[in-house]
């Protein structure tokens, strides 16, 4: 409760300073109105992330850094979370044949694609299925963020949650009537 | 519609406008130079089909790709590392701009409050009340302007003490001279009448049946006034607390100048619905009063005007009359217990109307001239309805 109220403040005082005194606006990433189901025992989620690798990203990427995406699924019951999964997307860039690798780590896949445009569809779809009986879960929370880079060459770590603003994109689903909020 | 800024609205609102604007274009600045940079920076085009060269050797090739990864971090850094700046500097401007307001603020509120407080003790001076003593403590010029305030309520209210008291004596003086005054006026007659029975006791005692009903009748007649004036003073001493509701003052006034109509020239003009919020009885005290003034004022033929109008939100009253009228000196002194132009008067009718109009919350003038006659002007607020 306490971590969501101080994510609010931060997003709320980084916002007004930008409002007031810079032109950076960053990406607002989002997630898409997601398709879901809940079986008996098993869920299934899938939705897209949006507006969260524009801007400065793709020369960010070509560092040949990995750059790592962590989604959390959190399943909680009577307000108290039972169960957090977390999995990432990952990106390496290829110099040698100007190749990107995508790690996808819930479906232990590994591709490699040579379009950015391709890159960026494919990171950003999230499509994932788990199993949990219905009656143990009332709400769902997916939260995608960023994880911080180090670029050795320079010997710095860069907190990369600033390129959304510090805003964590969210996907709640009510598990009863599977009313969702973005 | 003109809005018309307080002293410490409008300098924290100059302070705010300076400060975010100053801040606003230095932040402009460097980030104007931080672009530059980058696009200095972007204007590097490495080729990167460069790294497919075929080098002459294998030390050539990784120092060539190790030379591009080199680039891309450094470009990756500045993007990241401008972004960095945008964000935390305009952060850390915002949170340097509140802090500095609250300190600001503070500061300001140091200075102001002592003269906030200055300017509440001034009212509660000016409402009379000198039992005033602001904390001596502050900065070097407010702790001096407290302590002379301090000293200057402390004499207002030795002098008001001194004062209360030579007024205090000065009534009394007046009233045991009035007293005395009155007292002696109906004491003449009496003892005059008494001895005139006395002396027609002894010497003709015939004569004393004949003259006795004339000198009964002078001695009743002046314990009466005695009465009358004992009555006056009972009445200005127990004046009561308003209890004030809807009236129509038409009505009153009806029921007061009935009994004068059929000898004096009394007319009344005015809307008959209209209400105010008034103490009845007091309302008929004061009329009746004022009304016994300008037939009193009269010689002959009087004539008495009472018109009332709603103005805005209050109610005017007017009763003019076509008396003697009063002269400049005694029209400031009219209201003043126990003065009186009149050869009966006691001088408390018009005192008492007087308190009986403020605490009715009203308001009461007077015009006059010699010869022509007086004009009462009465005030009062209109009902809540009608406001």
């Amino acid at each position: 409760m306490f971590n969501v109220l101080a994510d609010k403040i931060i997003f709320g005082v980084v916002s007004a300073g930008m409002i007031l005194f810079s032109s950076f606006q960053g990406n607002k990433a989002t997630f898409t109105s997601p398709e879901f189901v809940a079986n008996q025992n098993r869920f299934y989620i899938s939705t897209t992330l949006e507006n969260a690798f524009e801007n400065d990203f793709e020369d960010i990427i070509r560092s040949g850094e990995e750059i790592f995406i962590d989604f959390e699924i959190k399943l909680e019951k009577n307000s108290s979370v039972s169960k957090s999964i977390i999995f990432s997307h990952s990106i390496i860039y290829n110099a040698m044949d100007h190749s990107y690798t995508l790690k996808l780590e819930e479906h232990e896949s590994e591709q490699h694609i040579f379009e950015y445009s391709d890159l960026l569809h494919r990171l950003s779809i999230i499509d994932y299925s788990f199993e949990e009986y219905v009656q143990e879960v009332n709400t769902i929370t997916l939260t995608a963020s960023i994880r911080n880079v180090n670029l050795p060459s320079l010997n710095k770590q860069y907190d990369m949650m600033m390129l959304w603003n510090f805003r964590k994109p969210k996907i709640v689903l009510n598990v009863t009537d599977y009313k969702n909020e973005n | 519609m003109k809005i018309k800024l307080s002293f410490r609205a409008s300098i924290i609102t100059l302070f705010i406008v300076v400060f975010g604007l100053s801040s606003y274009v230095l932040n402009n600045f460097f980030t104007h130079q931080q672009e530059n940079t980058a696009l200095a920076f972007d204007n590097i085009q490495f080729d990167e089909s460069l790294i497919q060269l075929e080098f002459s050797t294998e030390a050539d090739s990784i120092r060539a790709h190790r030379l591009i990864n080199r680039y891309r971090q450094s470009l990756a850094s500045i993007k990241l590392n401008m972004n960095e700046t945008k964000i935390y500097s305009s952060t850390l401007l915002l949170m340097i701009l509140v802090a500095t307001i609250a300190v600001f603020m503070t500061l300001f509120n140091l200075i102001i409050r002592p003269f906030n407080r200055m300017i509440s003790a001034t009212e509660s001076i000016k409402q009379g009340d000198f039992d005033i003593n602001l904390p001596e403590r502050g900065f070097k010029e407010i702790l001096h302007l407290n302590k002379s305030f301090n000293q200057m309520s402390t004499e207002l209210a030795l002098t008001q003490k001194k004062l209360i008291e030579t007024e205090k004596l000065i009534i009394w003086k007046e009233i045991s001279r009035m007293l005395a005054h009155e007292i002696k006026n109906p004491l003449t007659p009496i003892n005059l009448s008494i001895q005139r029975l006395e002396e027609k006791y002894i010497t003709n005692q015939e004569d004393l049946l004949r003259i006795f009903p004339e000198a009964a009748e002078t001695i009743h007649q002046e314990i009466r006034n005695l009465q009358n004036l004992a009555r006056s003073f009972s009445d200005f001493a127990r004046i009561n607390e308003p209890v004030q509701s809807l009236m129509k003052p038409v009505e009153s006034l009806k029921e007061i100048i009935k009994p004068y109509r059929h000898q004096y020239d009394i007319s009344l003009q005015g809307d008959a619905d209209l209400e105010i919020n008034f103490d009845s009885t007091h309302f008929y005290q004061i009329m009746t009063n004022l009304v016994q003034n300008s037939i009193d004022a009269c010689e002959n033929d009087c004539c008495i005007k009472i018109v009332f109008e709603k103005i805005k939100n209050k109610v005017k009253i007017s009763l003019k009359d076509n008396g003697s009228g009063i002269s400049e000196d005694n029209l400031k002194k009219i209201f003043q217990p126990y003065f009186s132009s009149k050869a009966k008067g006691t001088g408390l009718g018009l005192a008492v109307v007087k308190r009986l109009i403020d605490i009715n919350q009203a308001e009461i003038f007077v015009e006059s001239e010699i010869g022509s006659g007086t004009e009462f002007i009465i005030w009062c607020l209109l009902s809540n309805q009608e406001e």
